[in-house]
């Protein structure tokens, strides 16, 4: 019911991204593009310019909300989201060095999960194994400051139109994507959203405890490290494609797990409700284009930075999250 | 020894740049000044202004993070990190934007104005809980980051919308000594000096307050007084210190710690320490940027990031467990 | 002279935790409140010393108002030590005592010779002179909590409230910081109030014992008078012997 019900609204904020630009185009123009294929009137907008965007959009926002899902079921708070723990810091610290040494494409994707991996092994090192959730946190707080601190090294000292670029980018957009984006986080997203699922398993009984998850038969050290990688990789992939889009993470998993109605961890529900949050980010970005097209990341961050403060005052009067 | 230390950096200061200046020169320029020598007037003209600023920028950004973490009870606690500078900025952004407010003293309030909302806002959101666990820490270094996101996002929005400011915005958001800010200075050096004066008039009270409400109280002091003088003191050095020269963090986090060291926790004795001690560091940094990247630059703020993400892990490390 | 307690009524929020108490605290003793957990002691110190708006009701310190007292004013004259006070990073003993004079200290002075002779006094007093240098976050719990009350000593007030001044010490501790406060109290001749767990020893060292259920008064009085099985029965819900302490003659509580 709830699953159905984020699909539904997927599909729906979809077509209306799509349908919603400079020129308006209604559910029959659409329709006209899917049957008649290139020789429809509107095929060019549609197919090479909104269709990827979107695409890029769903592909990165259901890795951002995968992820965030993985590591905040991984380490039992729901403030545990990748951009919380310096993992997003990191693969965008890989990225921009590789962008700013002039590399380009898939291969930017491998020094974002160089830095998300470097990051994450950091944050095991320094907060140690199974710490408590301040310390993670704050650890993964003082990780992300050091790699900002880094990326806007590199800036400096980059040329100026480069510079810009990055910037740009620095915020998390959409803006520009096409098809080579869109496949590349696609071609990532479907097998590690496999390998999630797989995980999923584990992540259910590694939610009782780990003494209790090891009585029960799940290789406690080997899970915990391969769901870890798996929220870097899938974190990786998404930021070396849009840019360190913020707060998609935080927000995802716990609508996902209000909407589910299993106890456990829902990752294929963090993933719908990850992609409907960047569908909605972009379809505000393309309403308020009155002048440019502003990075998705800005609306992420409007709607994410609300939650974070509302996550805060709940916790004054409940005593939850920490 | 603070005073030489902070002597020595402003010398420092006057002498490196994209050209030498050897350290006599500086010295007879400054006592001896003569407008046909090249070397005099650099140092004039670009070099003395800047390294006012450093000082006073440092100074007032030391300041801001003493009293922060005083009153917080919060190690962490840095004008930077908990989004005081963020605010600072969306208010001259927005003011500039919407209002078309260019001039030094408008500049001025509305940082002033920023800086003071924000460190409300994340007071109140902060403030859950009375003990001084970790848990405490964690909350209040949250709501700083969610409030320095929002603000972050609107400035960006407006920034890239407006986008004659983006170069400028690029480099004013990581801070730097470099820009001009002449015409701002003595606009803002008064401002800094009623923020230290606040600071130092209510340090007694402050520090009553650092044993907490009831102990405060018992006292006979007035809790809501004493923060929102604590806040408005912390607003009027960060927001200062931010439209001097952009949001510079971690002089705020890393200098209250040396002072406990020096002088322990009372305010007074922290804020003589470390008002000479903050010009001092921000003037050095700004110094090794300009030796590490000759003849260009590197932003005092990435010379402070940089010491003061790894400055944060340690601190973290040892208060939280 | 004495601390009167005038029918007060004192909430958190909406729910009333005080509830029309009546009562005279005597001058110049030492007072024990007692009673289960949540009957309200501890809001009861903090109506007392002004930390919490009282409802309805009055209360009289030596015949003025203290409503209308200046909260200065009062702090020379009333002092409470929280029950978890919170020590400042890094923070030093002597230093940590000298913030007790607060309430005496003249604007932008240092602390004048008054203040430091107050400051040695409570050090002393409280057994704390030998490690002023020390750092609080080094001590053990019963020596900071002897820091704490030399803090409240140093404030030099005539009334100390005390809350939950035994709570997280062991025995031996307990009866040292105990020890502290009736000798200051006879020594220094001032009275002191303290919200207190064990009955037996508030038997043992109070002149005065309150004894509190929901918010109201169940009995108070001289601690023979009041430390009695039907009074235990009545404000704790418990069934308890209660004998000459055989070598106080102190009343001694058998829980059955």
């Amino acid at each position: 019911m709830g699953r159905l019900l984020i699909v539904a609204a997927v599909a729906a904020v979809f077509l209306l991204d799509l349908a919603v630009g400079r020129i308006w185009l209604s559910l029959d123009d659409m329709w006209q593009v899917a049957r008649h294929g290139p020789g429809a009137e509107h095929w060019i907008l549609v197919y090479e310019l909104r269709l990827p965007r979107i695409a890029t959009a769903v592909g990165a926002g259901a890795a951002f909300g995968l992820a965030g899902g993985i590591c905040q079921s991984l380490f039992r708070n729901p403030l545990a989201a990748p951009e919380m723990l310096g993992v997003t810091a990191g693969a965008s610290l890989g990225a921009v060095g590789l962008v700013l040494a002039g590399f380009q494409g898939a291969v930017v994707g491998l020094g974002a999960g160089c830095g998300a991996i470097l990051a994450v092994v950091l944050l095991l090192i320094l907060a140690g194994g199974a710490p408590a959730v301040t310390r993670l946190i704050l650890t993964g707080v003082g990780i992300s400051l050091t790699a900002s601190a880094l990326t806007g090294l590199l800036l400096s000292r980059a040329d100026d139109a480069l510079a810009g670029d990055a910037m740009l980018w620095l915020t998390g957009s959409l803006n520009g994507r096409h098809w080579p984006q869109a496949r590349l986080i696609w071609g990532a997203l479907l097998p590690l959203l496999l390998l999630s699922v797989a995980g999923a398993r584990w992540l259910d009984r590694l939610e009782l405890g780990d003494d209790l998850a090891q009585s029960l038969g799940v290789p406690v050290r080997m899970a915990r490290m391969v769901l870890i990688l798996l929220a870097a990789a899938l974190i990786a992939a998404a930021v070396s494609v849009t840019g360190p889009v913020g707060f998609v993470g935080l927000m995802a998993g716990p609508i996902a797990r209000s909407l589910s109605r299993h106890s456990g961890p829902d990752l294929i529900g963090a993933a719908l409700v990850g992609a409907l949050i960047m569908v909605l980010a972009d379809l505000m970005v393309t309403l308020t284009a009155f002048r440019v097209l502003l990075p998705v990341g800005i609306f992420t961050g409007l709607l994410g930075a609300p939650w974070l403060i509302w996550l805060l005052w709940r916790d004054t009067s409940e005593r939850r999250v920490m | 020894m603070i005073s030489g230390l902070t002597i020595g950096a402003a010398l420092a200061s006057l002498a490196v740049g994209a050209r030498d200046l050897p350290w006599g020169d500086v010295l007879v320029a400054l006592f001896r000044f003569d407008p046909s020598r090249a070397a005099d007037v650099i140092i004039w003209e670009m070099r003395v202004t800047r390294t006012i600023t450093g000082l006073a920028v440092g100074a007032a950004l030391a300041a801001a993070g003493l009293v922060m973490q005083q009153i917080s009870r919060n190690p962490l606690a840095d004008p930077g990190i908990l989004g005081i500078n963020g605010g600072a900025a969306l208010g001259v952004v927005l003011s500039i934007w919407f209002l078309g407010w260019r001039d030094p003293l408008s500049q001025s309030g509305v940082a002033v104005a920023g800086a003071g909302l924000a460190a409300l806002f994340v007071y109140l959101l902060g403030r859950g809980g009375r003990a001084a666990d970790s848990a405490a820490i964690l909350r209040l270094t949250l709501a700083g980051i969610a409030v320095s996101a929002l603000c972050l996002a609107v400035v960006s929005a407006v920034v890239l919308i407006d986008q004659g400011t983006r170069n400028l915005y690029r480099f004013w958001t990581i801070g730097s000594l470099a820009e001009d800010s002449q015409g701002r200075l003595w606009w803002l050096l008064p401002l800094i000096a009623a923020g230290l004066a606040i600071a130092a008039l209510m340090s007694r009270k402050m520090d009553a307050l650092a044993l907490g409400a009831d102990s405060a109280r018992s006292f006979g002091i007035s809790v809501p007084v004493t923060v929102g003088a604590a806040l408005l003191s912390v607003a009027l050095l960060a927001g200062g210190a931010v439209a001097l020269a952009g949001p510079i963090g971690f002089v705020g986090l890393i200098v209250p710690h040396v002072t406990r060291r020096l002088v322990g926790p009372s305010i007074l004795p922290g804020l003589l320490v470390a008002v000479p001690m903050g010009g001092a560091v921000l003037l050095l940094c700004d110094v090794v940027g300009r030796i590490l990247a000759r003849p260009a630059e590197i932003q005092t703020g990435i010379i402070l990031a940089l010491i003061g993400g790894p400055v944060f892990l340690a601190l973290m490390a040892k208060v939280v467990r | 002279m004495s601390l009167n307690i005038d029918s007060i009524s004192i909430a958190y929020g909406t729910h009333l935790v005080i509830k029309g108490l009546s009562l005279t605290i005597p001058k110049g003793a030492v007072t024990a409140i007692i009673g289960p957990n949540g009957c309200g002691k501890s809001t009861l110190l903090r109506g007392i010393a002004g930390l919490l708006p009282l409802q309805r009701g009055r209360i009289v310190l030596d015949e003025n108002p203290v409503a209308q007292m200046r909260p200065s004013a009062l702090a020379r004259r009333l002092a409470l030590l929280p029950q978890a006070p919170l020590a400042p990073e890094g923070i030093r003993v002597q230093e940590l005592v000298t913030r007790g004079r607060t309430p005496w200290l003249r604007p932008f002075r240092p602390p004048a010779a008054a203040d430091r002779d107050a400051v040695e006094r409570a050090m002393h007093a409280a057994g704390v002179a030998e490690m002023r240098h020390r750092r609080v976050s080094d001590l053990s719990g019963g020596q900071r909590q002897r820091v704490w009350i030399a803090m409240a000593f140093a404030q030099e007030t005539e009334w100390l409230l005390l809350d939950e001044p035994t709570t997280w010490l062991d025995l031996p501790h307990q009866l040292e910081v105990l020890h502290l406060i009736r000798r200051q109290s006879s020594e220094a001749s001032r009275s002191m109030v303290m919200t207190l767990h064990d009955i037996s020893l508030a038997a043992r060292f109070a002149d005065h014992v309150i004894a509190l259920r929901d918010g109201d008064l169940v009995a108070q009085g001289p601690a023979h008078q009041v430390i009695t099985p039907e009074v235990l029965k009545r404000s704790f819900g418990l069934k308890a012997q209660v004998i000459p302490d055989p070598l106080h003659g102190t009343p001694l509580v058998l829980p059955r």
